[in-house]
């Protein structure tokens, strides 16, 4: 046994001291994942499919003449299904984002990284597409780690070269699907027959992001998911001895050995290992660069069919589960994520649809709080008006009733109108003769929307000596 | 190809909190590249946008920005000046499409003849913001906000603006009595 294969007892294995895609020099150790098929391979496929037609359609789809989805950078507005978010309403992202945030919080609790296996754009397109193309060119695993190893023959020269024109193709495809969400679509299909030099800014980006995602199919892959991202940074913190996760069931697979005898189920036959995107043994537990691909699980129950031992080796099941014990899904700490999320999107709803259509203040002009004018008494105001929709729209401004009779005003721009998102200062005057003036008193303004009707009441103090 | 003993995975770091020990495993090489990237762009940009001022720094770019918008913004109201502006007052269309606009916005605050209100006389010799048809030109559009003067750009658009200047222009000198003179006396 000791002189069997002495080289594979001295290849380096996964392990947990060391990042297995990093070589001890510091150098990259490139990843060959095996081909795997199985069950989850067909769901994470069907699931892919629907992601990337969402992410190229969406920008497609229209709502009222605007586009489902279009933020407006430069026009500092956000358009999101047919509601009109500008600047002064960002404060909403703070709810958005903490509601979709504990909304994730809750998935990994119960299920640990399932968003990184089956719904991150970076899974999606690096192993739905990427993944795929480089097999159909390369083949299959030992093929291609052959071949990188060998010469540059001419059959290695096309295979490579094709592969990395398709690569480049498809970054600048996926680049301005991304970019579809900031120009709208149809204005960007216009802008890519036009010269780079009329758009430099769209352009620029454009390139920038095709060269970021090419690198990062090309050669960052896994690294992405490892180093980058901070959301499996947070797995520790998220899941505990309840959460379903992807693991290996020790108890049943240990002592590992080879061929027929005496021991645990598993045979040693590293294929788990094979076909892992990250490069890490499941064997060794739940580890931090496990993106829940479940990649491993089929790879296992394949060899488990086949060397007639029951499946489930390699399964999604909680450390509980695994250690025999009473498994429990719903916890406390799934309430408390699912809470504060709900708290998140509700305080989301409400405020975006309390939202109002037009914004007016009232403020004191600065600078002197009254004037004297011979018999007169004036104080000066400025209005200011925000048109918060995306159409134009004309308001008046009046006086509201209830105002002392010998209470004048000058308005000089009693109406007019805004264009989308477009907003104005006007000054205005009260004026009361000095005579009868006792003391300072509230008086009102109403700014009307006239299409709509909706009206803005604005209280006010005349101040006088 | 990498063997085992490559890695001495007994080797750690001389600090420890709690327990927590680690291993002295080398970076990414990848890593450290982006670490020198950095630093080269460093002396780049430095060279570059302080030592020899080839590229703007941003407040410099944001000034040079505002000043070609202002150049925008005069071009689309077409060619005005003072000449321009002194022609339409003499241009009777123009000074009567200046005087329907006045009677109906500005008459509230400078009174029916121009002899001021709430505003100021627009009848006599002085003028608060300058007297120059420029001045006054830019007074109606972007108006003075601390004063209680609306901007009229907007609304009334570049022409009617020319306009309601053309004719404030015609009531110049024709000193109606009414409020008292403010500002700096202007001589053409």
């Amino acid at each position: 046994m000791s002189e069997a294969k002495p080289g594979r007892r001295d290849r380096r294995r996964p392990d947990l001291d060391t990042v297995y895609t990093i070589n001890a020099d510091g150098s990259r150790n490139f990843l060959h994942p095996a081909d795997v098929r199985g069950p989850w391979q067909l769901r994470k496929n069907l699931i892919w499919a629907l992601l990337i037609a969402v992410y190229v359609l969406m920008p497609w789809i229209e709502l009222g003449g605007k586009p489902l989805i279009h933020l407006d950078l430069p026009g500092r507005a956000a358009h999101l299904f047919g509601q009109t978010f500008t600047n002064q309403d960002f404060y909403l992202a703070f709810f958005l984002i903490t509601g979709m945030g504990f909304g994730l919080f809750v998935l990994t609790s119960l299920w640990g990284r399932i968003w990184c296996g089956y719904a991150c754009p970076q899974t999606v397109f690096m192993e739905g597409i990427m993944r795929r193309l480089e097999r159909w060119i390369e083949g299959p695993r030992a093929q291609r780690i052959r071949r990188n190893l060998g010469p540059w023959t001419g059959d290695k020269v096309w295979r490579k070269g094709l592969k990395h024109a398709l690569f480049l193709v498809l970054s600048y495809l996926i680049a301005h699907v991304f970019l579809s969400y900031f120009i709208p679509v149809r204005e960007l299909l216009k802008v890519v027959q036009e010269s780079p030099a009329a758009h430099r800014s769209a352009f620029g980006w454009s390139m920038f992001w095709t060269a970021v995602l090419y690198f990062n199919y090309a050669w960052f892959r896994e690294q992405t998911c490892l180093i980058v991202c901070p959301y499996g940074r947070l797995q520790s913190t998220l899941v505990d001895d309840d959460t379903v996760v992807i693991g290996y069931d020790a108890g049943r697979g240990e002592p590992r050995h080879k061929g027929v005898g005496e021991g645990g189920d598993c045979i040693d036959c590293f294929r788990c290992v094979e076909v892992c995107p990250t490069g890490i043994d499941i064997r060794n537990g739940l580890q931090m660069e496990c993106i829940g691909c479940a990649n491993c699980i089929d790879a296992c129950d394949d060899v488990m069919t086949r060397t007639d031992r029951p499946r489930g080796l390699v399964r999604y099941d909680s450390q509980r589960g695994f250690a025999g014990q009473r498994r429990r899904l719903l916890r406390p700490r799934v309430y408390v994520y699912a809470v504060l999320g709900l708290a998140g999107l509700a305080a989301f709803g409400f405020k975006a649809a309390g939202r109002e259509p037009f914004q007016a203040n009232l403020l004191r002009t600065s600078g002197l709080p009254f004037a004297i004018e011979g018999e007169s008494l004036r104080n000066l105001y400025t209005l200011h008006i925000q048109n918060k929709t995306d159409a134009p729209h004309r308001y008046r401004i009046e006086p509201a009733p209830g105002a002392p009779a010998s209470l004048s005003f000058i308005i000089p721009q009693a109406e007019l109108t805004l264009g989308p998102l477009e907003d104005a200062e006007l000054p205005l005057f009260a004026t009361l003769p000095r005579a009868e003036y006792r003391e300072a008193f509230d008086f009102a303004l109403l700014v009307t929307e006239l299409e709509s009707g909706n009206q803005r009441r604005l209280a006010l103090r005349f101040r006088g000596p | 190809m990498e063997t085992r003993k490559d890695y001495k995975p007994d080797q750690v770091f001389d600090h420890d909190f709690d327990g927590i020990q680690e291993y002295d495993n080398r970076l990414p090489n990848w890593w450290l590249w982006t670490l020198w990237a950095t630093i080269v762009f460093s002396f780049g940009y430095w060279l570059v946008f302080h030592t020899f001022g080839v590229a703007k720094l941003p407040q410099a770019r944001y000034e040079a920005e505002m000043q070609r918008a202002t150049e925008l913004q005069l071009a689309a109201g077409g060619a005005i000046d003072d000449a321009a502006l002194a022609l339409m007052a003499t241009l009777p269309e123009r000074v009567a499409e200046g005087k329907e606009i006045y009677t109906t916005y500005c008459a509230a605050c400078h009174s029916a003849r121009g002899e001021g209100l709430v505003g100021p006389n627009l009848t006599d010799e002085y003028w608060i913001h300058g007297g120059r048809p420029l001045d006054i030109h830019k007074v109606v559009t972007d108006g003075v906000l601390a004063k209680g003067m609306a901007a009229w750009g907007r609304q009334l658009g570049p022409k009617r603006v020319e306009s309601v200047v053309a004719y404030v222009l015609t009531l110049r000198g024709t000193k109606v009595p009414g409020k008292a003179p403010e500002g700096q006396p202007f001589t053409p």
